[in-house]
């Protein structure tokens, strides 16, 4: 096993805005709070989770890890090394250290190139591969890992199947030998049954490779099976950081335990009722004051409508609300 | 016994792709009770949408369809009627909220005048009686601010809300029964516990009877009375909610139960079901499941009989070995 609590990524107070125009005779900028003071470590050899709904900012936290948005401010250290200033060597190495799968994997792929030859690439580039030959036996090796047929390396991506493709993409992240993976929403798109099938291989990826991942997901159920440890995100920043029974179990943010009850159950019980919250969810480019989530929360009281409440640790994990379970 | 409003018999329908006509769904049965609901589920291209469809005669007919079979709504089959004759029944007695809510309104009409527009045309109000009932609908699917909501568009409402007016449109003129395709599917969850929890109420108090399409079984076991699973285009079983959960028979059934991951409990194993779901261009021939099916025997080439569980009225399926 990994030695325990070795952190390979320490996310430090991140933000990030955007700034679009809206209208077009008077513009009018609206700035949107993707990421607001986003925190959070992850362990060697953990699946560290990201649940919220949609906007929260889940896949604008992964992007800003991968160097695909730069942030506005704070710190990124993965491996020992900030992010934010890399040098020329160091960078090559990030690059091939941390990987992304993203939700379209077809988006994402050349449609006019065949797979293998797409794989490839960046084996030669990096020169992980001394030529054509050796890159070749390292893609076959790769698919027969990730059950892709050999016959799928001439093929072109339109002509596989929604869970075959997620099976390249997979098999695009891990070509590098990757330490750590962003799945963002990695299986959201697909059917149950297929679902189940990715699930199991990068259950069983991260156990032959020592991978570590971010596992984004919109999905309670998802997020319980495959993660140890998660964070809540709701309107762009952390509102719970705790293990996985913790948050399923003794869910500390009154967000948590709605989305945990909003989740609909697969099993017959006639008196289920449903966790209905009061209110609309506010818009992200026009936050209220204090809590982001008093104007839906039970439990929100004067001082919440005016005092955003700090991360603050709690339990064996973080929270951020003023009157935790 | 009472009647069930609406029924549907041997309902198959094929596609011409390609210049060879493949069956999309094969003799599809079932029937709905007043204040009944009914949950189709299935894995993405099993034919939940086009059955919908086509229980509304919303199927283009065209050369490269096919229609077998009979949708009867009391009485009457539908798909022996005109689209003239069918416009009397869409948005009156039998109403759809569709797939896509994004794309279903239309951007350049409010909302008012999406949701009276059926109000005008099959209950002859007054523009003034139309509004008032528009906004009562409005309020009645918690719509805020209701009267001022009323004369927006439809891009000044979030997704959530997008979707409760569809809900408000296709119940606009009481229907007895609503075809309800995904209607939360691209919801998050805790907007769609409030759409769910409206359906439910909306049904009690109005009387009407659903058909839900879904491919989410925690929204099955949150909403339906029966359900029918669909697989490849053929029905493969078909009882009441309870005994689809506690006592599935069918091997594709039982498997889905085992491959969703839950929020509610912790599991160590997911069992996955091994191969991909059968293209329409090709289907195997008789159980169309038998290619992924751990008790696949020579029989599953010829397509199974209904089995009725001993004991059961209500509860059928299509396999050999069970
Ligand atoms: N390039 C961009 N320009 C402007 N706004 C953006 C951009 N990318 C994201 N946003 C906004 O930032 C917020 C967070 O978006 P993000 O895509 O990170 O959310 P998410 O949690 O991944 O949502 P989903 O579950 O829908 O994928 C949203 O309000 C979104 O509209
Ligand atoms: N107009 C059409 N012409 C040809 N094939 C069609 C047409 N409409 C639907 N199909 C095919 O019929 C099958 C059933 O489609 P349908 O839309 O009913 O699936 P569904 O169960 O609703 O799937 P989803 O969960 O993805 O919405 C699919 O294989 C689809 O590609
Ligand atoms: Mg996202
Ligand atoms: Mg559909």
């Amino acid at each position: 096993m990994q030695t325990q609590d070795e952190i390979i990524l320490d996310v430090k107070k991140i933000n990030k805005t955007f700034h679009s125009k809206k209208g077009f005779i008077n513009p009018e900028v609206l700035k949107v709070r993707a990421v607001n003071d986003v925190s959070f470590q992850v362990k060697k050899g953990e699946v560290f989770g990201i649940v919220g709904e949609s906007g929260c900012g889940k896949s604008t936290i992964g992007k800003c890890i991968m160097d695909l948005i730069p942030i506005d401010d704070g710190e990124m250290t993965f491996k020992g090394k900030n992010l934010r200033n890399l040098s020329k060597e160091d960078r090559a190495q990030v690059k091939q250290d941390l990987q992304i799968i993203f939700q379209d994997p077809y988006s994402s792929l050349n449609p006019r190139k065949r797979i293998g030859p797409t794989l490839m690439e960046p084996l030669l580039v990096y020169k992980i591969a001394k030529d054509k030959e050796m890159a070749e036996e390292i893609v076959q090796d790769i698919f027969k890992e990730v059950g892709l047929p050999e016959q799928a390396f001439w093929k072109f991506p339109h002509e596989f199947s929604g869970g075959q493709r997620q099976r390249i993409a997979i098999a695009r992240s891990l070509i590098l030998n990757p330490d750590l993976i962003v799945a963002d929403e990695a299986v959201s798109a697909l059917d149950v049954s297929i679902q189940a099938q990715i699930l199991l291989l990068l259950k069983n990826l991260k156990q032959q490779r020592d991978l570590s991942y971010i596992f984004i997901s919109h999905d309670m159920g998802v997020i319980r099976y495959f993660c140890d440890r998660v964070a809540v995100a709701y309107l762009g920043q952390i509102v719970e950081i705790q293990s996985v029974p913790d948050i399923f179990e003794r869910p500390a943010h009154p967000y948590t335990k709605t989305l945990k009850e909003a989740s609909p159950v697969p099993s017959y019980d006639p008196d289920r009722t449903f966790n209905v919250l009061e209110g609309e969810l506010p818009s992200p480019s026009n936050l209220p004051s204090g809590c982001y989530f008093h104007g839906r929360c039970p439990k929100a009281t004067e001082h919440c409508t005016k005092v955003m409440p700090d991360l603050m640790p709690y339990k064996d994990g973080m929270v951020r609300c003023h009157h935790p379970e | 016994m009472t009647e069930p409003v609406f029924c549907v018999k041997d309902l198959s329908i094929s596609f011409k792709l390609n210049g060879k006509w493949c069956q999309a769904t094969q003799n599809v049965n079932f029937d709905l009770m007043e204040n009944e609901t009914l949950c189709i589920v299935g894995e993405s291209g099993c034919g939940k949408s086009i059955t919908a469809m086509s229980c509304l005669g919303l199927l283009p007919k065209k050369k490269n369809i096919h229609i077998e079979g009979q949708v009867l709504y009391k009485g009457v089959n539908l798909l022996d009627l005109t689209e003239k004759e069918l416009n009397d029944y869409r948005g009156d007695d039998l109403s759809m909220i569709f797939q896509e809510p994004m794309t279903s309104l239309n951007p350049v009409l409010t909302v008012g005048e999406q949701i009276t527009e059926s109000l005008l045309v099959h209950k002859s109000m007054t523009k003034a009686q139309a509004r008032e009932t528009g906004i009562e609908l409005l309020n009645k699917v918690k719509i805020p601010e209701a009267e001022k909501r009323f004369s927006q568009y439809p891009h000044q409402f979030s997704g959530g809300m997008r979707q409760r007016v569809m809900i408000a449109i296709a119940l606009a003129c009481k229907p007895t029964v609503l075809f309800a395709d995904e209607p939360t599917t691209a919801l998050d969850v805790t907007i769609q516990a409030q759409v769910l929890h409206l359906l439910k109420e909306l049904r009690r108090e109005t009387k009407m009877s659903m058909v839900m399409i879904t491919h989410d079984m925690g929204v099955v076991a949150s909403v339906a009375d029966k359900v029918l699973v669909m697989y490849g285009g053929q029905v493969i079983e078909n009882s009441s909610c309870k005994d689809l959960f506690e006592a599935p028979n069918h091997p594709y059934t039982k498997a889905l139960l085992n491959a969703i991951p839950r929020p509610d409990r912790h599991i160590d194993h997911l069992t996955s079901i091994p191969g991909q779901v059968p293209t329409l261009a090709g289907m195997p021939s008789g159980c169309r499941f038998s290619t992924r099916c751990e008790l696949v025997s020579d029989q599953c080439a010829m397509t199974p009989d209904v089995n009725t569980v001993a004991g059961q009225q209500s509860h059928h399926y299509r396999c050999w070995n069970v």
